[in-house]
């Protein structure tokens, strides 16, 4: 049996996408693929209908660099460890440059085409302004910074210090920014400099910190996030084996528990407004609602197909965030404590019913609203009243009687 | 009196073809703290799980205060509060959000619960962690957000399992006061453990469970007795009796 590291290594990325598959399978199932692509094709005539129509005042850089700083930035790094692995693998410590090289291979590459990707959408838009810098260097200089960012993120992941961590985080994101900015309006040598000088400061930076030679807390609690966000994915369309779920404070939403009324009839509510706000639950739909939110923006902002175009963006973006908020259904299902608690399975049911209209119809408001204020203006308002009148109907109707069958024909239920 | 516990031929287990615990009979009445006690795998956690109607009995039955989970599933859950062996917390949830939780499940009047709340952050030397979420807690301060959810509930019976585990002398020991408190306000324990001494100490009788089945029940005096020991001034301790009892395969039989 081969046992060298390297096979470890595939072995686990194989059994995780093997584990993924019939998950897959559900979602190809719900139908949500359809969507996508019928997300990218109004995406795209959007996008033609605004490049035929460019107005000179578009902010150009602003949406380059909103564009190019996430995927940039943004390096995750699947290393498949679990915990075990402190016991298991912590032996065998000096072999693992080779298990992470595989990692960060991996990791790498898709980062890399994910940036090739957003260059290839943006580049038409920056084609149209002012473009001061051939793409091709441009598409190079991205690729360069993405490199740099890689490296910087594993720096960071091996720092001793959380919050020292969080702030050069943070420190590498508006730098980040700022080298997107400059590569994308001024001339290449500064942009150069800039990049030589900054990455320069980082490398000090980096280097008078105290850090891990390999942080293996730091990897495997950020594998478990990252298997959650999976799951929490899944869970909009199988039954997905519960995982502890990851949490966040998000003390800006949590405040809005605290008007669920004490009392016997309330509990679950409490208890799921929670759930709602803190695990990675929430987090995807509130990334969902931002995305639509600026779809949205941007379809309304170029009037897509008179407006209609613009109010099926709205349309399919509540549809999202409704799915995803499905899978609330799923949560606390398996805990002792629904058993234990003296109370009746159908104030669990009202609870779920409850905290997800509530969640569903703030979302659908936040999504809509672009559409609400930039279509009027274009005199586009009947389909802007067309959409919120079919995401109102949507919330408060469909997807409660889909609720509600959901939680009804609940085999595991008593 | 009637008593709160009421278990009568219980024959249980995950599989009806093999049967874990054969055909239990015990009572635990108001105001009683009752020990159960047997080696890993005697079958303890099963009886508990039955006794919270989380495994469905193949034969026998359990009341809680005179109620049946089938009949009166809410005035059977409402009786009893449960601390389990390895805490099980809402990660979503601080320390005080899981006992407002508590409160509210269990009904406690809210100004009731602010006052518990207060006072059993301040027993259990919680107050600084209030508003830590469960995986900033150490695995001893988990077990103590258990306890203080089961207090807070005020409920007519405790089922503890092993909750000394992880906790510290300072937990343990308010652990102790509350059950003795709670007991003399006619709550009833119903309280496994390994700790043998502490059990002894505290418990007025015993269950000793061995493969399934009691070998033996009642008072320190009754467990000496089934033990094969002659108890006179003192002499048998409960770990004694217990060792009796269970390390020759229990060849003392199944006590009726």
């Amino acid at each position: 049996m081969d046992r060298s590291i390297e096979s470890l290594w595939r072995k686990r990325a194989g059994d995780f996408w093997r584990g993924s598959i019939p998950y897959f399978r559900d979602m190809t199932q719900s139908g949500l693929p359809g969507v996508v692509i019928m997300l990218l094709l109004a995406g795209l005539a959007g996008y033609a209908v605004l490049l035929r129509n460019m107005p000179a005042s578009f902010p150009f850089t602003l949406v380059g660099v909103i564009a190019l700083t996430p995927v940039l930035c943004w390096s995750p790094l699947r290393t498949w460890l679990r915990e075990a692995d402190i016991v298991f693998l912590v032996p065998r410590e000096a072999e693992m440059p080779a298990y992470l090289r595989r990692s960060f291979r991996y990791n790498g590459l898709a980062c890399a085409a994910l940036v090739l990707l957003v260059c290839a959408v943006y580049m038409p838009l920056y084609l149209a302004g002012p473009a001061t810098t051939p793409v091709l260097v441009i598409v190079i200089f991205a690729l360069l910074l993405k490199l740099m960012n890689l490296f910087a993120a594993w720096r960071e992941r091996q720092l001793v210090g959380r919050a020292g961590r969080r702030a050069i985080r943070l420190l590498r994101w508006a730098s980040t920014a700022i080298a997107a900015g400059a590569l994308l309006q001024t001339e290449l040598w500064k942009t150069l400099l800039y990049l030589v000088v900054i990455g320069g400061l980082f490398w000090l930076l980096y280097s008078r910190q105290s850090r891990y030679p390999l942080p293996w807390l730091t990897l495997i609690a950020e594998e478990q996030v990252t298997r959650r966000r999976y799951m929490a994915f899944f869970s909009a369309f199988a039954d997905v084996p519960t995982e502890t779920a990851a949490v966040r404070s998000r003390r800006y939403l949590s405040w809005l528990a605290r008007f669920v009324s004490y009392g016997k009839r309330s509990a679950f509510t409490y208890l799921y407004a929670h759930t709602l706000i803190r695990t990675e639950l929430g987090g995807i739909v509130m990334r969902l609602t931002g995305l639509g939110m600026f779809s949205g923006m941007l379809s309304a902002y170029s009037g897509l197909l008179q407006g209609w175009g613009s109010a099926a963006v709205c349309l399919l973006f509540v549809w999202l965030s409704g799915i995803q908020l499905g899978s609330l259904a799923q949560s606390h299902k398996h805990s002792v404590w629904r058993l234990v608690y003296p109370l009746p399975e159908q104030t669990r049911h009202d609870a779920v019913l409850r905290v997800d209209r509530i969640a569903a119809l703030i979302c659908a408001v936040l999504i809509w609203l672009p559409h609400g204020i930039l279509l009027p203006r274009k005199g586009d308002l009947v389909p802007a009243l067309i959409a919120l009148a079919l995401s109102l109907l949507y919330v408060l109707v469909l997807r409660q009687a889909r609720m509600k069958r959901l939680l009804k024909f609940d085999p595991e239920d008593d | 009196m009637k008593p709160v516990l009421e278990v009568k031929g219980l024959t249980g287990g995950y599989s009806p073809r093999r049967p874990v615990l054969h055909d239990l009979n015990f009572e635990v009445g108001a105001g009683e703290m009752v020990g159960l006690i047997g080696l890993n795998g005697a079958g303890k956690s099963t009886a508990i799980k039955h006794i919270l109607g989380l495994m469905q009995a193949h034969a026998g039955e359990i009341r809680i205060g005179g109620h049946t989970l089938a009949e009166q599933p809410e005035a059977y859950r409402q009786a009893l509060a449960y601390v389990p062996e390895s805490p099980l917390l809402f990660d979503e949830l601080t320390v005080e959000e899981h006992l407002r939780l508590t409160g509210m499940a269990y009904d406690v009047e809210e100004a009731l619960f602010e006052k518990r709340s207060e006072s059993l952050l301040d027993e259990f030397y919680m107050t600084p962690k209030r508003r830590a979420f469960a995986s900033h807690l150490s695995k001893g301060m988990r077990q103590k957000v258990m306890i203080m959810n089961a207090l807070l509930a005020r409920p007519s019976l405790y089922v503890i399992d092993e909750p000394f585990l992880g906790l510290d002398p300072l937990g343990i020991r308010s652990l102790l006061d509350k059950l003795v408190e709670v007991t003399k306000e006619g709550s009833s324990v119903f309280m496994s453990s390994h700790i043998l001494s502490t059990v002894e100490s505290y418990c007025s009788r015993f269950i000793v469970l061995h493969q399934g089945a009691i070998v033996a029940q009642g008072t320190l005096a009754d467990v000496c007795q089934a033990a094969g020991m002659a108890r006179g001034g003192g002499a048998g301790s409960l770990e004694e009796a217990f060792y009796r009892l269970v390390a020759d395969g229990g060849s003392h039989g199944s006590f009726h």
